[in-house]
């Protein structure tokens, strides 16, 4: 009996199913010629193997006109694209992660500025005084708060308080130091463009300082020499500010807060 | 169908020098025939160009079937031919004219197990059978994927076990556990001794297979570097697939993702 051998259709047929791994689309007894003759399984292999080629030429082909790169290096591009990704993936997490530190810095000060509201609402305690000082806290909570619900973000920056000078003005907050007493409030709170005295009391008459004001970011905004009070000036702007009170030997006397709203 | 619209005169010089390229890099046919064999099968493919396209039926690509035709032409040539030829070491392809069949040393390897990969696959639902008793066969790390496919249930039919190349088996418990293996999954009653007459008989035709239309002349001491490198070659490809992955988890898990 002769064998039927393959004709040219089935064997381009089952090539391409060799290529694409779709081998079970044969039927059996196809399958059953090929594992037994050897001359169509050649076949089979033969074109399938031309195909390959073709489509690794059309492939490489592509790659050197797209991207101009010589064709033995196409390995070595695509393990370079796979640390590349790689890479970025890293790069991406560590910028998320310096983003996130960032705004967590700046969410302290905020809480900074809720602290400022707060001590606006604490009474002065005069040291002078015996009386035991309670403060009540429902009566702050009954008064009005005047800050805006909406504050904008550069309104915001001219409150937060700056760590060395928050530092230095909690140390001086006896107002008493030598000789001098400090009759204006620690922290003062005036309304923009209203002129305020600072005042204090000196033993000798006539004797000299130097008050120094700054701004929220230590920046010497005012330098003046005084003798026993200065006023604040009705242009400077909204703000949280600091003054120190300077002797004539260069003693720091006192620290305190100005706020202008 | 017209004869413009079957297959373009560019087309066909450049399919049938692919063809003979391959059969001239099997050093099949001796490179200064070349042009010879080309033209001659452009002209058979041209007289008979008729019946040609009325034997194609659109189950594949138009180009696969010029393949086909153009690849039993070159057959034909080299039955007839080949006693002629006195094909010696000078007719061995240059390098230029490789189109992808090139002699380099590393394309000729991948040439090799591109074929036997090939060949295994034409064998069907059995060609997981044929690469993992070979594999076994020849004391080779066997992945547990290959023995997954050829038996799904291998956990429950003890085949890790049966498999386990650690410990001191000679050839003959080593067939005794391929007997075990095959009579459990298949459901069959041979011995030892079957298993190894199949299993030469599969090596054989492998051999064989290999060598028809090629100068390579395999022999089992070859063919059995040839298939270490082919199966090394697959678990090289799984190992980068594994290391990329690897990587990606490891870049997750920094995320904290």
């Amino acid at each position: 009996m002769d064998i039927r051998h393959l004709t040219e259709q089935e064997i381009a047929t089952y090539a391409e199913y060799l290529n694409e791994g779709t081998l079970d689309k044969i039927s059996s007894e196809e399958k059953e010629h090929i594992k037994n003759c050897d001359a169509c399984n050649n076949e089979i292999i033969a074109v399938a193997d031309i195909l390959e080629q073709m489509h690794k030429s059309v492939v490489e082909e592509s790659i050197t006109n797209n991207i101009g790169l010589n064709i033995s290096k196409k390995k070595s591009v695509i393990n370079y694209t796979l640390i590349g990704i790689a890479a970025s993936i890293i790069l991406a997490a560590v910028i998320i992660m310096l983003l996130s530190e960032k705004e967590a810095s700046i969410k302290p000060r905020i809480a900074d500025q809720q602290a400022i509201e707060q001590d606006i609402y604490t009474p002065v305690i005069d040291s002078n005084s015996t009386e035991e000082v309670v403060v009540d806290v429902t009566e702050k909570e009954e008064l009005e708060i005047t800050i805006p619900d909406v504050i904008e973000e550069e309104e915001l920056l001219a409150y937060i308080c700056n760590d060395d000078l928050e530092q230095l003005s909690a140390r001086y907050n006896t107002a008493l130091r030598g000789d001098i007493e400090i009759t204006t409030d620690s922290i003062v709170e005036i309304a923009a463009g209203t002129p305020y005295m600072l005042q204090w009391n000196t033993s000798e008459a006539g004797e000299e300082f130097i008050i120094e004001i700054y701004d929220n970011k230590a920046q010497l905004i005012i330098e003046e020499s005084v003798h026993n009070s200065y006023e604040i000036r009705s242009e400077l702007k909204e703000g949280l500010y600091y003054w120190k009170l300077i002797n004539s030997d260069f003693d720091l006397l006192f620290c305190g807060k100005i706020i202008i709203r | 169908m017209t004869k413009a619209q079957f297959i373009s005169p560019e087309q066909l010089m450049q399919y049938s020098e692919m063809v003979v390229n391959r059969f001239i890099a099997k050093r099949s046919i001796p490179f200064r025939e070349k042009e010879d064999v080309q033209m001659y099968i452009v002209e058979k493919f041209i007289l008979k160009q008729q019946k040609i396209e009325s034997s194609f039926l659109g189950k594949s690509k138009v180009s696969t079937y010029c393949f086909a035709v153009l690849n039993r032409m070159c057959l034909e040539v080299i039955r007839k031919e080949i006693k002629h030829w006195n094909l010696s070491d000078e007719d061995k392809h240059p390098d230029s004219i490789a189109m992808g069949f090139n002699s380099e040393e590393n394309a000729v390897v991948n040439d090799e197990i591109r074929n036997l990969d090939k060949v295994i696959q034409l064998f069907f639902e059995e060609a997981p059978k044929v690469k993992l008793f070979i594999a076994l066969y020849y004391r080779l790390d066997i992945k547990e994927s290959d023995i997954n496919n050829y038996d799904s249930n291998y956990k429950e039919d003890n085949l890790l076990e049966v498999f386990d190349l650690n410990k001191d088996i000679n050839k003959a418990e080593l067939f005794d556990a391929f007997a075990y293996a095959i009579n459990s999954v298949e459901q069959k009653r041979i011995k030892a001794d079957a298993v190894r007459m199949w299993l030469n008989k599969i090596i054989g035709i492998l051999i064989k297979r290999l060598n028809t239309g090629s100068r390579a002349q395999y022999d089992k001491d070859s063919f059995q570097i040839l298939f270490e490198y082919y199966y090394l070659k697959e678990s090289d490809k799984q190992m980068g697939l594994k290391k990329v992955m690897t990587l990606l988890m490891v870049i997750l898990w920094i995320l904290g993702i």
